[in-house]
């Protein structure tokens, strides 16, 4: 992509010490053989750089590859305020082979999915270091290291002012965190709930009456999926998207086990016995083939296995549309997670009452990724819409350069939304050793990877750049705590370089034009931060 | 014999996608061949449904993941082409080569495609007699939507 400034300033750039991930120094002509990896050569090398609004090189990365397995990537990211000044400077290293932030489960590596075992990116700062973040450092942020107040204190700086305004700063933050584990909780339970509320009109039932419910939902299903589809607003394309697919799957449920069971009526008796020992909690799984399609049913081993909050929302929507008018009325008014949404269409506005997972359009609360878990948390403004990690990011480059770069193109509508939601925003520069504060979000995005995480941040030691991260699993179903290094070099290694792609945004405790806190101090820390 | 050469030899040659409205969901896993599993998974991956959240019904039908890939974003393609490219026994390389256009989300930001084209190879096993996609991993691999299959956002 720039290859050739890039290698002026590999030149010219002898004086960085750089470092492998194993404390190894990286000479400069090293990097040069890394520069010189084309990025045609099997994916195995890439070389990047960045140019500030001036047209002057602010960054530069190289990767290099061996043996399908070893990863160097460095970056140099400061003292290139133009391609013939490139000494000194902020260098960050990626290693993908170390745990990144992608899946508690198998620490992930945001490799290549050409290549699933050769990590091939490289790193690269998200953003132009040079540029001053958009509020002072004054020191009074938790941790070592120079701090970002949400504002500054107006009377003299004493210790006592200074404390008592960071313990202000932690009590929110902390309630931040607080109402995460609550909401998700609580989310929980309301799931549980309704799943219940549901299944008692189908605990009872025959296969006939379960022929007739399916051919009801047919008709609902197939009814609201084309209002979905229909729908005009472009903020919430990616929300319709979400919900439309999701009763899209609905409606193949439906097809399947409705031929299913046609077929295994075909035989009574045999239905009838293999009917018998199921002990499936859903109530449309009153056959072996009902009991797959909706109860993850595996006939090989006679057990039900476990379901994701996914399959369960689908299956709701089956279910409550399978109901009879006077059922669903009834239910409606007991479901916890149902929302009648206002859909414009090209010849007006039309209703559907949704079911869902906690997360639904402007209610957010929790969804299919970890972004949309992190929606759910914010405050009243920020619940608008579902903020991708591809948001988030472009909030921090907004904040702490003033302006979202290009690439990417975003929809000018989307624009706005992010653009006014960066307002409830502190960035945390982490390549300036800002250190992480309880109830930061950390965002992980790479531009050319589609693939980010975003955390909350629990705790952080900015001695060992380790961050105790909240993470969401919609997999999973909970919520999974961990551990998160900022950096891979060894905790011995003379600078401990940030990853690249990490960012970091603190929302501001205070109320601001975007976000609104209520107190509520009846009502605990999980309805503080609702609308 | 010579029929089943045959029909091994046409499983090998790369076979355009063409584009449907979507890949209906299905539950019991009874494709004989590792490439029709992988086009089972692209074409609903090609639609969102990947992005969207793998059901866990299908996931075990078709994959040995324990968990369903979760991503906010995904590679946009024009099209793909599916091909064999090794079947053993019980274990086979698929690979999937897509004419990218984009990187975005589904809001419509957008990224230009950092390569292109852009290829994945699906490792699979045969168990218990049927073709399951092992590798990539779930956290290793990115959703790919087709432009013409995936209307949001757009």
């Amino acid at each position: 992509m720039a290859s050739c400034v890039l290698l002026t300033c590999l030149y010219a750039s002898d004086a960085p010490q750089l470092y492998t991930a194993d404390g190894s120094n990286i000479t400069s002509s090293k990097v040069q053989q890394a520069a010189d990896l084309k990025p045609t050569d099997a994916g195995n090398a890439q070389i990047v750089a960045f140019k500030n609004a001036n047209g002057d090189l602010v960054s530069f990365s190289s990767v290099e590859a061996k043996d399908n397995k070893a990863l160097q990537s460095v970056s140099n990211t400061a003292g290139c305020s133009s391609s013939k000044n490139c000494s000194g400077g902020t260098l960050m290293q990626y290693c993908p082979a170390t745990p990144e932030p992608i899946q508690p489960s198998s620490p992930p590596a945001p490799t290549d999915p050409v290549k699933p075992d050769v990590p091939t990116k490289p790193d690269t700062p998200p953003t132009n270091p040079d540029t001053p973040p958009a509020k002072p450092d004054t020191g009074t942020g938790a941790g070592p290291g120079p701090a970002l107040p949400e504002h500054e204190p107006t009377t003299n700086d004493s210790t006592f002012i200074n404390n008592t305004y960071q313990t202000v700063q932690d009590t929110a933050r902390l309630e931040l965190v607080d109402a995460a584990l609550q909401r998700k909780e609580a989310i929980q339970q309301a799931i549980h709930s309704d799943d219940n509320t549901l299944n008692r009109y189908y605990d009872s039932m025959q296969p006939q009456q379960i022929q007739q419910a399916l051919a009801r939902a047919e008709k609902g299903v197939e009814h609201d999926l084309s209002a979905l589809s229909a729908a005009r607003d472009p903020a919430s394309s990616g929300d319709y998207g979400r919900f439309a697919l999701a009763y899209q799957n609905a409606l193949d449920k439906i097809k399947i086990s409705k031929q299913a069971l046609q077929d295994e009526m075909q035989n009574p008796a045999t239905l009838q016995a293999a009917s018998a020992g199921l002990t499936s909690k859903n109530g449309l799984a009153q056959t072996p083939s009902l009991a797959q399609v909706f109860s993850n049913y595996d006939p090989e081993t006679n057990q039900m296995r476990p379901i994701s909050p996914q399959d369960e929302m689908i299956n709701r929507i089956v279910m409550l549309n399978g109901l009879t008018p006077s059922q669903r009325r009834e239910a409606l008014s007991e479901l916890k997670l149902a929302e009648p949404l206002k859909l414009k269409e090209s010849d007006g506005t039309q209703t559907v009452i949704v079911p869902h997972n906690g997360y639904v359009f402007g209610a957010g609360k929790t969804g299919a990724d970890c972004s949309s878990f992190v929606n759910s948390l914010l405050p009243g403004g920020l619940q608008l819409t579902r903020f991708t990690t591809l948001d988030f990011a472009a909030m921090w480059y907004l904040l702490v350069d003033g302006k979202i770069p290009k690439p990417p193109t975003m929809k000018p509508g989307r624009q706005k939304i992010v653009s006014q939601a960066a307002k409830a925003f502190i960035p945390v520069n982490l390549y300036k050793d800002q250190p992480l504060a309880i109830g930061d979000l950390l965002i992980f995005r790479l531009p050319w990877l589609p693939i980010g995480h975003v955390f909350i941040v629990r705790d952080y030691n900015a001695k060992t750049k380790v961050a105790r991260v909240i993470d969401a699993s919609q997999t999973a179903g909970t919520i999974i705590e961990r551990d998160f290094a900022l950096s891979a070099y060894p905790l011995d290694a003379p600078k401990r370089y940030t990853k690249a792609g990490l960012m970091g945004l603190r929302l501001k405790s205070n109320s601001n034009e975007v976000c609104s806190y209520r107190d509520h101090s009846k009502s605990g820390a999980a309805k503080r931060y609702t609308r | 014999m010579i029929l089943h050469l045959l029909m091994s030899f046409l499983a090998l040659l790369p076979q355009a996608h063409a584009a449907s409205p979507h890949e209906p969901l299905q539950m019991r896993n009874t494709f004989a061949h590792p490439e029709d599993v992988v086009r089972y998974y692209c074409g609903r991956d090609a639609s969102g449904f990947v992005w969207s959240g793998l059901l866990d019904i299908e996931r075990q039908a078709f994959t040995l993941w324990k968990q369903a890939p979760q991503k906010d974003s995904f590679y946009i393609a024009k099209t793909y082409e599916i091909k064999a490219k090794q079947v053993k026994s019980d274990s086979a390389e698929v690979e999937v080569t897509y004419d990218l256009i984009g990187i975005g989300d589904a809001f419509g930001t957008r990224y230009p495609p950092y390569r292109n084209p852009y290829q994945v190879v699906f490792q699979l096993k045969r168990v218990s007699g049927s073709w399951k996609i092992e590798k990539p991993e779930p956290s290793e691999i990115a959703p790919v939507v087709v432009e013409t299959q995936f209307p949001y956002g757009s």
